[in-house]
């Protein structure tokens, strides 16, 4: 094989890999997932008011999201490989859940502090409401990195 | 940590060395999403994926039935380890190249 055989080769290699990433970054969140997974959130708030085991709701939660895992590939033509999610180019989706779970546990005291009715309602649709709010700039700043990456 | 350069003759094919570039990148893909990017026919990339499958360098997955029927590739550890050792050794191919140069 000579030099020139393989630089094609490598080219054809990093074309090949940016037309995943690109098709990657074309997907976007469904909106019956969002909505689903936005209302899982609240329902389980709501319930959270009306009984006091967090541990079993959590599951609960996690089950439904589990769930919705399964429609939600039937949707993407291709999943990017872990190694291209780099802490770079996934930190924006990291901090929005950490920023949502914040929302949720700094409204609950502070209701809670307040003597509120209904402290985990309230707090779950702010939490639901930052979640919307903040997915489509998390999404795009995700994307962003995964094409400059490739 | 960089793979040992190994030249794999079956993944060097023009056609499978795109194939597996294009699923080394991903964790599973869609057969439709395959062909379409290579522009190539259904049986034509069976061949290809029936040839990487015996090797063992790619999995073949099929859900759903009917309308919703779906096939995901996806690359084994065996074809990521050999698709690593064969982009290595291109890599060394050049440098050597560069190295003997005058």
């Amino acid at each position: 094989m000579d030099i020139d055989d393989a630089r094609a080769g490598l080219a054809d290699i990093a074309a090949r890999q940016g037309q995943a990433v690109a098709e990657a970054a074309r997907w976007r969140w469904p909106r019956w997932y969002v909505v689903g997974t936005a209302a899982l959130m609240l329902a389980v708030s709501v319930a959270l008011d009306f009984d006091h085991d967090p541990a079993l709701f959590t599951v609960v939660y996690c089950c439904g999201v589990g769930l919705l895992q399964i429609p939600l590939a039937a949707s993407m033509r291709v999943r990017l490989h872990r190694s291209r999610y780099t802490p770079r180019a996934a930190w924006p989706m990291a901090a929005l859940l950490i920023v949502v779970a914040a929302v949720y546990v700094l409204a609950r005291l502070a209701l809670d502090a307040a003597g509120a009715p209904l402290p985990s309602t309230i707090a779950g649709g702010l939490m639901a409401g930052t979640y919307l709010a903040g997915l489509p700039a998390a999404h795009r700043m995700t994307t962003q990195r995964l094409r400059a990456r490739r | 940590m960089s793979a040992e350069p190994r030249f794999d003759e079956l993944i060097h094919a023009p056609t499978r060395l795109s194939i597996v570039a294009l699923l080394a990148a991903s964790q599973w893909a869609d057969f439709t999403f395959v062909r379409d990017s290579l522009g190539m026919s259904d049986s034509a990339l069976s061949k290809q994926i029936a040839t990487l499958e015996e090797a063992g360098y790619v999995t073949v997955r099929k859900t759903g039935a009917g309308r919703t029927r779906r096939t995901h590739l996806q690359l084994s550890l065996r074809g990521r380890r050999a698709f690593d050792g064969h982009a290595a050794a291109l890599q060394q191919i050049i440098a050597d190249a560069g190295a003997a140069a005058p």
